[in-house]
C-alpha cells in the first residue's frame, strides 16, 4: 500500500485526498492490512465458498403502491426544481 | 470513588405514571431539564425533540385520563441514537454530509416505540455514521463518560450509553455493528442488548454494514431492556432481512433459575491484553454462577481471534458500498463552485465525511478492488463462516458464552485517537457474535478500584434473546451493580 495506490483507491471511492494526508493514510492502511494478513492463517480447505445470504422468504405482491411525491422526494436535495434534482451540466 | 445513585427502575416509573404520581408531560420536562443542566459537560445529546415529545406526552396523558394504557413504555421518556431516522426531524448521523437532512419517514423502530406510547425526547451523540469505538469522531464533538468526564463513554453508541448512565432518560436506543451498543454500555455501567441479526427492522436506520447492523435497547438495568426490546422486535414487510418470528414473551425474559445452566468460557476471556481488574470481575461472575448451581466450563472458539481482522475487511467493504449513496445530488451536503459531475461527487464527499469514515471507505474500496477482492473479501467471508461454525459447535455443549465486553475499562479521551488499529482492537470480544449474527448482552458487573464500571458479555444462540435477558436479570438481582453515574447537583 503506497501513496500511488491510495490515489487510485481514492479515485475509485470518489474521494479527494490532500497530498499532505497521503503518507499518514498510507501508513494507517498498511498497518490495518498488515493486521488483516492473519486471515491467511485460517484453514479454508473444507469450507465451501460463501453463497448468497439465507432467504428470509420475505416477498410481496408486485403491485403499485403509494410512494413519495416528487416534492417529498426532492425535499432534502441541495438543489431541485419542479420535483427534479438539479446537477451541474455534464454534456458540453 | 463516589457511590452510584439508585435510579428509579422502569417498573417504578410505570407504576408512578399509572397511579397518577407522575404525568408523561412532567417526566418529559424533567428529562429535557436534566439534559439542559448536564449536557454541557457530557455532550451525549445532539438535539432534543421538544415538540414531538410534547405531542407524545400529551397523547399519553390523555390516554391515562381515559383509563387506557398502551403498556410499560406508555409515557416514558426515551432517547434515540442519532443514526435512526425520525420523520421531519433533522437526523444527521453525526456527519457533516447529512447536516440539515430531515428523513421523509420514521424508522420502523421509532414508529414502534411511539406506537407503544414512548416519548422520544431527543437524539444521542455517536461516532459519525456509527464508525468508531469512543464517540470521538462526531461532527458534534466528542462525548464524555459520566463516571469520569476525562474518559471515553465508548462507541459508537456512546451518547445513548452516557445519557442513560447520567439519568437523562430511563431508556435509549443504540445501534450495534461490531459492538457499538455493548462496548459503550460496559464502559458507562449500563445494560445493552444487540439482538440477533434479523430480529429488529433496519428500515430507517442509516446503513453502515448491512449484514451486521442491528438496533437494540440500552438502560441502567437488564430488566428494563425487556419492554424496549419487545416493542421494537418483530418482522417488517419493509425490511426483507427482518425475520417474521414470534417476539419473546415478557415472562420468558424474567429472571430464571440458574441451576442446571451451562456457561462456556473461552480461554481468550482471561487472555493477553485483558485488564487484570476486568479479569477480576469476570472471575467474580464465574464464582457467582457456580455458586448458584450453574456449570461453567471452558469452550473452544478457535477462529474468534480472527474476528477483528475479518470484521475490518467486511464492515468497511459494506460501508464503502452503502456510502456511495452520498453523492451530493439527492440529499445531504453539496460542494459549491464545482464544474463537473466527478468533481461534485469527490468534493462533496471529501468535505462531508470525517477522517475515520474516509479511512474506512478507502479500506473497503481497496479490499473490493480488482486483484484484491478474493484475497481479502473472499477470504474474510469464509472466515466469517468458520467463526459462525465455531459458535454452533460451542452451543451444542453450552447454553451461553461469557466473556468480558471490553478488554479494558474506559480509557482517557486523548488515547487511541490517532491509532485506528488500537481503537479497532477495543471490539475484540464483541465482534465475533456480530459476525455470527448472534444476540449478545452486556451487563453491569461491578467497578474497578478507581470506580470505573466493568461490563460482561453473554452470547446466546440465534434468536434466544429471552435466555440472555432472563439470565442477565437473575445475575443483576443478586448484585448491586446497577445505578446512575454521580453527575450534576448530586455529585
Amino acid at each position: 500500500m503506497d501513496e500511488a495506490q491510495i490515489r487510485k483507491i481514492a479515485k475509485l471511492a470518489r474521494l479527494e485526498v490532500a497530498e499532505e494526508d497521503l503518507p499518514r493514510l498510507a501508513g494507517d492502511l498498511r498497518r490495518i492490512l498488515g493486521y488483516v494478513e492473519r486471515l491467511q492463517q485460517a484453514d479454508l480447505s473444507e469450507l465451501p465458498s460463501p453463497g448468497a445470504p439465507p432467504e428470509t422468504g420475505a416477498k410481496r405482491e408486485d403491485e403499485v403502491r403509494p410512494s413519495f411525491t416528487p416534492e417529498e422526494a426532492t425535499a432534502n436535495a441541495p438543489a431541485a426544481e419542479d420535483g427534479a434534482f438539479l446537477v451541474p451540466r455534464v454534456i458540453g | 470513588m463516589r457511590a452510584p445513585l439508585p435510579a428509579p427502575t422502569l417498573a417504578e416509573l410505570s407504576t408512578a405514571l399509572e397511579e397518577g404520581r407522575h404525568s408523561a408531560a412532567g417526566l418529559k420536562q424533567a428529562a429535557l431539564d436534566r439534559i439542559a443542566a448536564l449536557d454541557g459537560e457530557l455532550n451525549a445529546v445532539i438535539r432534543t425533540t421538544p415538540e414531538r415529545a410534547a405531542a407524545a406526552a400529551a397523547a399519553s396523558d390523555a390516554r391515562r385520563e381515559r383509563g387506557e394504557r398502551l403498556g410499560p413504555l406508555d409515557g416514558v421518556p426515551v432517547l434515540v441514537k442519532g443514526l435512526i431516522g425520525m420523520a421531519g426531524v433533522e437526523t444527521d448521523g453525526a456527519s457533516k454530509i447529512l447536516a440539515g437532512y430531515r428523513p421523509p419517514y420514521d424508522a420502523t423502530a421509532v414508529a414502534r416505540l411511539e406506537a407503544a406510547g414512548a416519548v422520544i425526547v431527543g437524539q444521542t451523540n455517536l461516532d459519525e455514521l456509527g464508525m468508531g469505538s469512543a464517540t470521538v469522531f462526531s461532527a458534534h464533538g466528542a462525548c464524555a463518560n459520566p463516571w469520569d468526564p476525562e474518559r471515553t463513554p465508548g462507541g459508537s453508541s456512546g451518547g445513548s450509553a452516557a445519557a442513560v448512565a447520567a439519568g437523562y432518560a430511563p431508556l435509549a436506543l443504540g445501534t450495534d455493528t461490531g459492538g457499538s451498543i455493548r462496548q459503550p454500555a460496559a464502559l458507562c455501567g449500563v445494560a445493552g442488548l444487540k439482538p440477533s441479526y434479523g430480529r429488529v427492522s433496519r428500515r430507517g436506520l442509516f446503513a453502515f454494514a448491512s449484514s451486521l447492523d442491528q438496533i437494540g435497547p440500552m438502560a441502567p438495568r437488564v430488566a428494563d431492556l425487556v419492554p424496549l426490546f419487545r416493542s421494537i422486535a418483530g418482522g417488517d414487510p419493509l425490511d426483507a432481512t427482518c425475520r417474521e418470528l414470534p417476539v419473546p414473551e415478557a415472562a420468558d425474559c424474567a429472571p430464571s433459575e440458574l441451576a442446571g445452566l451451562t456457561i462456556g468460557l473461552p480461554a481468550a476471556a482471561r487472555g493477553e491484553g485483558v485488564d487484570s481488574e476486568v479479569i477480576a470481575r469476570l472471575d467474580a461472575a464465574v464464582a457467582f454462577f457456580e455458586g448458584t448451581g450453574a456449570r461453567v466450563r471452558e469452550v473452544e472458539l478457535p477462529h474468534a481471534e480472527l474476528g477483528v481482522a475479518c470484521y475490518y475487511v467486511l464492515a468497511p467493504a459494506e460501508a464503502s458500498s452503502n456510502l456511495s449513496r452520498y453523492d451530493g445530488v439527492r440529499f445531504g451536503r453539496r460542494a459549491q463552485g464545482v464544474t463537473s459531475l466527478g468533481e461534485l461527487y469527490a468534493r462533496s464527499r471529501s468535505e462531508g465525511f470525517g477522517p475515520e469514515v474516509q479511512r474506512r471507505i478507502l479500506l473497503g474500496t481497496f479490499v473490493l478492488s480488482s486483484g484484491y477482492y478474493e484475497a481479502y473479501y473472499g477470504t474474510a467471508q469464509r472466515v466469517r463462516g468458520l467463526i459462525a461454525r465455531d459458535f454452533e459447535a460451542a452451543f451444542a455443549q453450552v447454553d451461553l458464552i461469557l466473556t468480558p465486553t471490553s478488554p479494558t475499562p474506559a480509557w482517557r479521551r486523548d488515547e487511541k485517537q490517532d491509532d485506528p488499529l488500537a481503537m479497532y482492537l477495543a471490539d475484540v470480544f464483541t465482534i465475533p457474535a456480530s459476525l455470527a449474527g448472534l444476540p449478545a448482552l452486556s451487563l453491569p458487573a461491578g467497578f474497578t478500584a478507581a470506580g470505573l464500571p466493568v461490563g460482561l458479555q453473554l452470547v446466546a444462540p440465534a434468536f434466544q434473546e429471552a435466555r440472555l435477558l432472563s439470565v442477565g436479570s437473575a445475575f443483576e438481582d443478586a448484585h448491586d451493580f446497577a445505578g446512575l453515574a454521580p453527575v450534576g447537583e448530586e455529585a
